[in-house]
């Protein structure tokens, strides 16, 4: 039943067809992941926890071989004029607190990668990026696509609590390591997020189950 | 805990009260009513277009709920028109607002309550959003101060019943202290009656019930006037899609969900600010990043009492605030949220309080003293010196220097092009006009109407200045200043004019702002001799 809930989960969800037509090789990938993660889930069974995390490892380096953001320590030339200004704002304002070479040194060289991190990573601790195509604050720079009908956020929601509260470490777990590595990920990546996309499908799944009283451990 | 207390008051005192006059620099126009209208009262008795006490303030093509309005007379009583007395209340309601809160936290029935109180307490002191909403003259600070007088009289009414009815006349102020408060405090006092209607008797509720509704009469009388819907009709996207298709009902849900959703998103609270330039700081979300660690292990913390009457309700007010906000069509309008967001603190404080727990005696100290510094490190480079610099076109800030200009040369006529420009309050302000003169040149003419009438004038008097199209076949022969932006005044007009620029007024990071002329008939009239 699990398994036939979650090949219902790919055939409903847009962001499948998107990989499917883009890239069917990462698609076939992701799948096995994601029966994997399930079986290991539900079993589970020590011996496919480990293959599961070998093959997340090797759709990590895929991730980041393909997607891996070259813009993390460069400005563009609008950046560029802005931390100029800033300089003198801060300068001004700071005084000797800026002006030290520490300061000058964090300014100039560690904040900007630090703020393109975050805010790579915190571009995907984002519902409506899943579920609602980034609506209603779509990005400028990026182009957005469904991933998710926004009616199997209920069940995402559900397979959270199950989550939490069944305490399923895995999932979890996973869905950390996505959540770190998506901070070098170019949040233009063609495929999205997609490290994401057998944890969500996952969750939902067990969302799914746990709403229709399905056991799920 | 009373000196703890003490020292985070004085913290929060200092946050909103430190340089309240000069940062933000200036006012936004919505400001500039409240202090405006305040200041009208007094000196008339009437609001700047000569309405007397009203029950909803008209502004530019909308209406202001009242009570921010009513408190300000009292600050601006006390320190005359200014942007520090225009702010005041809004400043003194976030230093309420954090003793409130340590108040209704330490009401859970928890082992150490008083001290995650003080961390609530202290969450909201330092908190972004809490400092930023309380440095603007809004009303949903104010409206926030008197939801959680509102629910700490509640909260006590579950021990003693009788303070349900002081709870229910608290409520029923709400609705006039924001808009958005007619809504979701509905909404909160039902969802509190169906959970808690076996706490009660039925005399208490009873009363309360009519206490609540009495207070509403006002507000009810003014059902169906544009008082009473102007704001909903301006912001909602749902009242032309009512009682349509089956697809127009699936959109709406689904926006209605996509608007919800966008409130709970960790990328919108611990990272990406509010859209809007006077409702944001620069790079500064409405939590720092960092938070986003002591939320997720507040919200683990959290449910596990989460069966708490306590927890309950301030649970349900948070999620109840976000309706109205997500029946709007701006994204994460953080205004319209501000019980929601003290909810998220208080979650953030669970958190803190969490890790507070894992250090030993020296470690607490080193724990509260970094999240101290790199807190205020980072608010004070955001606010006090990028948003000073960055917002302050924002925040009106040339017409400060475009009011002392006009007060500088009394004797002559100045013309604001007023095309795409609806400030005329902020001059009104800053000028300081005699209510009685603006109300004479510029007040309604038939105030019968006032709470149906949303024509918008374009055409003001404002001492020496006057704001209205310049008519170029006329003004280019009289001796007076033109004022505009670049679009109002071109280079070509510049030059096909004669006009001289006497000052291009700039924003604090030299971004256009206004920019000043003066006319020379002589030379306009006999182009040739130039």
């Amino acid at each position: 039943m699990p398994y036939a809930v979650l090949l219902v989960v790919f055939v409903l969800t847009p962001w499948f067809w998107f990989i499917l037509k883009l890239s069917p090789l990462i698609l076939i990938l992701l799948v096995v992941f994601n029966f994997l993660l399930l079986y290991s889930v539900i079993a589970s069974s020590r011996i496919f926890k480990n293959i599961t995390a070998v093959l997340f490892l090797v759709l990590i380096l895929i991730n980041l071989q393909q997607g891996f953001d070259k813009s993390i320590s460069t400005l563009s030339i609008d950046q560029s004029v802005s931390q100029n200004k800033r300089h003198g704002y801060y300068s001004a304002g700071l005084g000797k607190l800026y002006t030290n070479k520490i300061a000058l040194f964090y300014y100039t060289k560690i904040s900007r990668p630090f703020t393109r991190l975050q805010q790579n990573l915190f571009s995907t601790l984002d519902l409506n990026l899943y579920f609602f195509g980034s609506t209603p604050r779509e990005r400028a720079d990026v182009s957005e696509f469904e991933k998710y009908s926004f009616l199997m956020m209920p069940f995402f929601l559900v397979g959270i609590y199950v989550v939490l509260k069944k305490r399923i470490l895995s999932p979890g777990l996973f869905f950390l390591a996505a959540i770190l590595v998506s901070a070098f990920i170019n949040e233009n990546y063609y495929l999205g997020p997609i490290l994401f996309f057998p944890l969500i499908n996952t969750i939902i799944t067990l969302g799914f189950l746990f709403v229709t009283r399905r056991k799920i451990l | 805990m009373k000196y703890q207390l003490i020292i985070i008051t004085v913290l929060a005192l200092f946050l909103r009260f430190y340089l309240l006059d000069q940062v933000p620099p200036g006012l936004n126009v919505d400001e500039a009513y409240q202090g405006y209208n305040a200041y009208s009262l007094i000196q008339t008795g009437k609001d700047h277009f000569g309405k007397s006490f009203p029950l909803y303030f008209r502004v530019f093509g909308t209406f202001q709920s009242p009570f921010y309005t009513y408190l300000t007379m009292i600050s601006v009583y006390l320190f005359n028109l200014s942007i520090f007395s225009t702010r005041f209340i809004s400043a003194a309601a976030g230093v309420l607002i954090v003793i409130l809160t340590y108040l209704i936290i330490g009401q859970i029935p928890l082992k150490e309550n008083k001290k995650l109180a003080l961390f609530a307490a202290g969450m909201m002191a330092i908190g972004p959003w809490a400092i930023f909403f309380s440095r603007n003259a809004i009303e949903a600070n104010l409206a926030l101060l008197i939801l959680l007088a509102g629910i700490y009289a509640f909260v006590l009414s579950l021990k003693r019943p009788k303070f349900l009815i002081i709870g229910s006349a608290i409520f029923g102020l709400a609705p006039y202290a924001y808009q958005a408060q007619r809504l979701s405090t509905v909404l909160f006092i039902f969802l509190l009656i169906v959970l808690f209607r076996k706490s009660f008797t039925r005399k208490i509720m009873l009363i309360s019930v009519i206490v609540l509704f009495v207070s509403q009469i006002p507000q009810l009388m003014l059902i169906g006037t544009a008082a009473s819907s102007r704001r909903l009709d301006q912001v909602g996207y749902w009242s032309n899609l009512f009682g349509n298709t089956l697809q127009n009902s699936y959109y709406l849900i689904r926006k209605f969900a996509a608007q919800y959703t966008a409130y709970l998103s960790p990328k919108n609270l611990f990272f990406d600010p509010d859209p809007q330039l006077v409702r944001s700081i620069p790079d500064l979300s409405v939590f720092y990043s960092f938070m986003i660690i002591p939320f997720l292990l507040g919200l683990k913390e959290i449910f596990k009492v989460i069966k708490q009457p306590v927890i309950k309700v301030i649970v349900i007010n948070g999620l109840a605030s976000v309706v109205p906000a997500a029946l709007t069509t701006e994204p994460f309008y953080t205004m319209r949220v501000l019980p929601y967001l003290w909810l998220v603190t208080v979650i953030i404080a669970f958190g803190v309080y969490y890790l507070f727990q894992k250090f030993n005696r020296i470690n607490k100290s080193v724990f509260i003293v970094i999240i101290l510094i790199f807190s205020l490190g980072l608010f004070y480079t955001k606010y006090f010196i990028l948003l000073k610099n960055e917002r302050s076109i924002s925040y009106g800030y040339p017409y400060i220097e475009l009011a002392k200009k006009s007060e500088e040369q009394k004797d002559k006529k100045f013309v604001l092009d007023s095309a795409r420009d609806t400030s005329y309050i902020l001059l009104a302000f800053y000028k300081k006009i005699d209510p009685k003169e603006f109300q004479k040149l510029n007040g309604l003419k038939d105030s019968s109407n006032y709470y149906n009438d949303i024509n918008l004038n374009h055409n003001y008097t404002i001492g020496n200045i006057q704001m209205r199209g310049i008519v170029w076949k006329d003004d280019t022969y009289i001796n007076e200043f033109l004022a505009g932006d670049n679009l109002a005044i071109s280079p070509i007009d510049q030059t096909e004019h004669r006009l001289t620029l006497v000052e291009d007024i700039q924003g604090l990071d030299g971004s256009l702002g206004i920019k000043l002329f003066s006319t020379n008939p002589t030379a306009k009239r006999n182009p040739a001799r130039n």
